[in-house]
């Protein structure tokens, strides 16, 4: 059994070499048996639609769309040490920056290039100026959270007031606590993303394939692009930094500099979720900056497990699927929803995906397959 | 000792809703039913969540009216059926529900949304999708749009006339509280409309944040403005303690307000005296059975049906009204495409609703309803000091808006009246 | 409008937002900043204190009883959820926050559905008193009073009785704590309850003078959480202290300057500011200058 463990063990040294830094050890999830449930899910996925009804359809895209600001929570708390209760606020603002340039822009522009672009952009700005305040100012632990928290607090507090008729940004009204766009005036709902290629148009409106498609391919994209990253030599400095901050500065990094870049691009992956939002629904208010909706991603990393990009974003579409399926099944939903939190948390503090994980590895070391920690030591 | 009683109360609904829900759930695996099968009313309101309280006897109020259609045999020998899902007090997840009602089960129609942004929510969803929306809250008003409804009162038939009747009574100073939102901002440009009208004179204005919850600043600037009486559109429960902090400090001056009573039956929770001489321009409460017999067996009905109501709020009676005039309109078209039933609709329906006549006018989708004047005494039971007979949903068709002949889809607010002009604020 | 009357009336509206501010966060400063546990079902321990005042008061129990027992009703929930869940988050920030966030869902949604909605709130006693065109009222100042009694009666609980001796090892050094004979875990117990019984009391006080349902603690957490990080971890007394005197202050004066409005937004607004500059909050800073001085 040995020599076939160590024979498998080969196959993923192998594995390592092939995928570099994708497969490197701060994802647990790296296993010859992972990679073959990973191709597995992802085929699904591409062949799912085939098996959805139309609500399903939308229904999915809408639970997949919320992946990125758990990818960018997971990267700034678990890799960084960077918690913040305030991520939900770069989806807000990615959402209002892409609705309100989409509203003004859609008919002159026929596409939502340019809106897409601010969508993007105008978090990450935003996130630059505050991260440079909060790590230039050597801001550390829960201070960084309940800032970022007091951050999304203005701007709820400050857009709910936005009804009255002089809150118009060109031909887009704040329109308050109603949603962008749904006040005063014709109604300018945001537009749906519509991008431009050349001589074709393709329109990702919510119910569409095209939508659920770029979705999903966006999703793995950023997946696999995180994992090399955090595997990288960027990742490492980031995983110092969070293990010992001192000794990370001492070994001559800029910690500031990381932090801030780590921050911008979690608020970047935040502000995709935003655009995908409006995107998918047309609609957009104030709530999404409320404490609620920036307590959510921090629920779904802490469940399913911070130090790992695969249980992040699994964690996320589960709860997400749960809390809505629980919502359907009447008024109980939020005290089922409370218990099973709290057994989690009592279970498996680290993460439960991050349990079941190590469970199914320490079946598979059992069973002769995966890494076989006897193979290691002669490797 | 009867707060402890009420256990079992939010169980059974909870078990009645659950179980109704869950039923859908699996019926909706099935493939679509043909015109057979039962026509499907969606409804989705806050069972948990901020807005449960106030939304919880909405959902009862049409389901009474389903119990009540089925017995009398149906529709178009049809049965009705109502799913309900728990709205949670979540914007999205009216959005999300919304769509569940339309895509998945196929409902004919589809009431929801408690605040206007839970409204939006689910209005952009139908309207998006051509399914009959109703809103069954009293709102902002002013939407003229070909496939949303609405049963509650709006400003034209609660502001303008709570309003005369206070500068008629106190005199013309008013101090005007409202909550800093669409609905506050609204309702205080009506109110300067009002005061011009009647020949008030607004003293003081102060728009205050949702969830703020101290008032001391405010209490004092209400008083040194000595106005006559105070209008209030104060909106939730953390807007509600400006009622018992007002009292703590003995400001006793009475009030309008266009928010209370009628949905969060406030009389009924916050301990007497604090909604002393509060005057609510209402078209029900639980209260108006004392003076129209109709309004006493819909009492009566309903809280035989759910003897753990509550309060017998105004939602649960304009769900109640939603649902029998979609009834009405089914009956009338035939059949239940969408088009013959806003025909349908459109064609001049009434009803007897609790508080009286009801008429659905065409022309703005809005109610012609009664409203009278309560009056909260210091031990908090109510007096219906003035009854202003039936009031039209007016405002709208003096733009111009004539849903029959043209679709607007879109929302009318006080500075598209070019005689609002005069009283702008900005 | 004279002067005085101007006086009295910012000076009132100063102390009822510092005793908003003291009462909403001085059962979390004790569990956050002695214990290390983000305990996001604060509200909910002010909600318990709240409805228990209110049914014991329609029970027929005299007022001031029926908040004590708003106090100890939610102690003793405190120290249910201690044993049951917070104790396995010690230096778990985050855990425990994730896992008291479900309890706060499941005490929130719990009371709408097993006490309903219609929650009688308890009369405001005392009064009022006029000076010139305004009144003031006095239970809105005793609560400005009970708020500074309630520090005090913290701070001297800790300085000077045994049980606030022991507190304090074990907060500061557990395991020396327990080799010198202290019960760590009867004492990570007993201070967690103190904490959401100082909230329930909190709740049983507010009780009187707003409308209370299954969710009026949950819009004092976020502002309690913000006083209790201005205010810093330093010195938790004179933190709450200087944290509440300077929020409310600026709250106060934009407030009845501006609106409602920029008083929230100034209050925020400082808080990121003293957040950025004094991270670690004001009781640090003023420790700070206090040992310079003290050395110079």
């Amino acid at each position: 059994m040995v020599e076939g463990g160590c024979g498998v063990q080969n196959v993923n040294r192998v594995l390592d070499r092939l995928l570099g830094p994708l497969n490197g050890p701060l994802e647990p999830a790296r296993s010859l048996p992972f990679w073959l449930c990973f191709l597995v899910v992802v085929t699904l996925l591409a062949v799912l639609p085939n098996f959805l009804s139309r609500y399903e359809l939308l229904n999915f895209s809408n639970i997949f769309s919320n992946v990125f600001l758990a990818l960018g929570l997971c990267l700034i708390w678990g890799y960084s040490g960077i918690l913040s209760l305030g991520q939900s606020a770069f989806l807000g603002l990615g959402g209002y920056a892409y609705g309100i340039v989409g509203i003004n822009f859609i008919e002159t522009h026929g596409d939502t290039w340019l809106a897409l672009a601010v969508g993007l952009g105008f978090p990450v700005l935003v996130a630059a100026v505050l991260g440079w305040i909060m790590f230039y100012g050597r801001l550390k632990g829960v201070y960084v959270a309940i800032l970022m928290l007091v951050v999304t607090l203005l701007i709820e507090t400050f857009l709910n007031q936005t009804a009255g008729q002089g809150w118009f940004i060109g031909e887009a009204h704040l329109g308050g606590n109603n949603g962008l766009g749904r006040f005063s005036g014709v109604v300018s709902k945001p537009p749906s993303l519509t991008l431009s290629f050349g001589e074709s148009l393709v329109i990702f409106k919510g119910s569409s394939l095209a939508f659920y498609y770029l979705v999903i391919t966006l999703g793995v994209v950023a997946y696999l692009g995180l994992r090399w990253l955090v595997n990288a030599r960027f990742g490492q400095v980031l995983a110092g930094i969070r293990e010992d901050p001192e000794r990370t500065e001492a070994l001559g990094y800029d910690i500031r500099l990381a932090q801030l870049a780590v921050f911008c691009l979690a608020a970047l992956l935040s502000a995709i979720s935003g655009v995908l939002y409006v995107s998918w629904g047309n609609f957009i208010t104030p709530n999404v900056f409320g404490v609620f909706y920036n307590i959510l991603p921090v629920i779904w990393v802490a469940v399913a497990g911070r130090r790992s990009l695969t249980a992040a974003a699994l964690g996320c579409i589960g709860l997400v699927w749960l809390s809505q399926w629980l919502a359907l099944q009447g008024d109980l939903a939020f005290v089922v929803l409370g218990t099973i939190l709290v057994l989690a948390m009592l279970l498996k503090p680290e993460g439960v995906l991050i349990g079941l994980g190590e469970a199914i590895g320490r079946l598979f070391d059992r069973l002769g397959i995966g890494r076989n920690p006897r193979c290691a030591d002669d490797g | 000792m009867t707060h402890f009683t009420t256990s079992g109360r939010a169980r059974r609904l909870c078990a009645g809703l659950c179980l109704a829900t869950t039923a859908v759930a699996l019926g909706a695996a099935l493939p679509a039913q043909a015109d057979d099968g039962p026509i499907k009313i969606c409804v989705i309101d806050d069972a948990s969540g901020d807005f449960a309280p106030a939304v919880i006897p909405k959902t009862m109020g049409a389901a009474l009216a389903v119990e009540q259609i089925n017995a009398a045999g149906g529709v178009l020998g049809r049965e009705l059926e109502l799913i309900h899902y728990d709205g949670q007090s979540d914007v999205r997840r009216h959005q999300e529900f919304a769509q569940k009602c339309i895509l998945d089960d196929e409902a004919n129609v589809v009431m929801a949304g408690y605040t206007s942004s839970e409204r939006e929510a689910a209005r952009a969803v139908a309207s998006e999708n051509g399914t009959i929306f109703w809103h069954n809250n009293q709102g902002e008003g002013g939407i003229a749009d070909k496939h949303s409804f609405f049963t509650g009162p709006i400003p034209e038939q609660q502001i303008l006339t709570g309003i005369k009747y206070m500068i008629e009574k106190y005199g013309p100073k008013m101090y005007v509280l409202a909550a800093d939102y669409g609905f506050g901002q609204v309702s205080a440009l009506w109110t300067k409309a009002a005061a011009g009208l009647y020949g008030g004179e607004i003293v003081g204005e102060e728009f205050i944040p949702l969830g703020n919850s101290e008032y001391s600043s405010t209490i004092q600037n209400v008083q040194q403005a000595k106005p006559d009486f105070m209008v209030h559109y104060l909106v939730g429960a953390n807007q509600g303690q400006f009622y018992p902090q007002a009292q703590a400090a003995g400001l006793e001056i009475p009030a309008v307000s266009t928010v209370n009573l009628q949905q969060g039956f406030e009389h009924l929770r916050f301990s007497p005296p604090a909604l002393q001489d509060l005057y609510v321009p209402v078209a029900y409460i639980e209260e108006v059975g004392q003076v129209a017999d109709s309004a006493k067996s819909f009492n009566e009905a309903i809280r035989a049906k759910f003897p753990d109501i509550e309060y017998v709020n105004q939602p649960a009676r304009s769900a109640y009204i939603a649902v029998n005039l979609m009834a009405d309109a089914w009956e009338k078209a035939g059949s239940t495409d969408t088009d013959a039933t806003i025909k349908a609709l459109e064609s001049g329906l009434s009803f007897d609703a609790p508080e009286g006549r009801v008429f659905l006018d065409p022309a703005t989708h809005h109610l012609t309803m009664d409203m009278r004047m309560a009056q909260v005494q210091e031990d908090h039971s109510i007096v219906f000091v003035h009854d202003f007979g039936p009031i039209e949903p007016w405002w709208l068709r003096k733009l111009g808006v004539n849903l029959v002949r043209e679709n607007d889809g879109k929302q009318f607010l006080p500075w598209d009246d070019p005689d609002f002009a005069p009283y702008k604020s900005e | 409008m004279d002067t005085l009357t101007d006086v009295a009336s910012f000076l009132y509206q100063y102390a009822d937002t510092i005793a908003t501010l003291v009462l909403s966060a001085i059962g979390l400063i004790i569990i956050f900043g002695m214990m290390g546990v983000i305990n996001m079902a604060h509200g909910e321990m002010m909600m318990i204190g709240a409805y228990t005042t209110s049914f014991s008061y329609y029970a027929g129990v005299p007022t001031p009883i029926a908040i004590a027992l708003g106090g100890l009703g939610a102690a003793l929930a405190g120290v249910v959820l201690e044993r049951l869940v917070v104790r396995r988050f010690y230096g778990q920030l985050l855990s425990s926050l994730v896992a008291t966030w479900g309890v706060s869902l499941i005490l929130s949604q719990g009371a709408l559905l097993v006490f309903g909605s219609l929650i009688r709130s308890v009369p405001t006693p005392f009064g009022s008193i006029a000076l010139g065109d305004v009144s003031f009222s006095i239970y809105r100042l005793f609560l400005f009073l009970a708020g500074l009694a309630l520090i005090l009666g913290v701070w001297a609980l800790l300085r000077f009785t045994r049980f606030g001796l022991d507190v304090r090892a074990t907060m500061q050094d557990p395991t020396m704590a327990r080799a010198l004979g202290v019960d760590t875990k009867r004492i990570y117990a007993f201070t967690f309850g103190l904490g959401t019984g100082l909230a329930g009391l909190a709740g049983g006080l507010l009780a009187l003078t707003s409308t209370i349902g299954p969710f009026y603690g949950q819009s004092y957490t976020p502002q309690a959480f913000i006083t209790v990080v201005v205010g810093g971890g330093a010195e938790l007394i004179s933190g709450l202290l200087a944290s509440a005197l300077s929020l409310g202050a600026v709250k106060t004066i934009f407030t009845s300057h501006y609106n409602i409005l920029m008083g929230q937004v100034a209050m925020l607004v400082f808080a990121l500011v003293v957040i950025r500059f004094m991270p670690a909050g004001i009781s640090e800073w003023i420790a700070r200058r206090r040992l310079r001085s003290g050395r110079g």
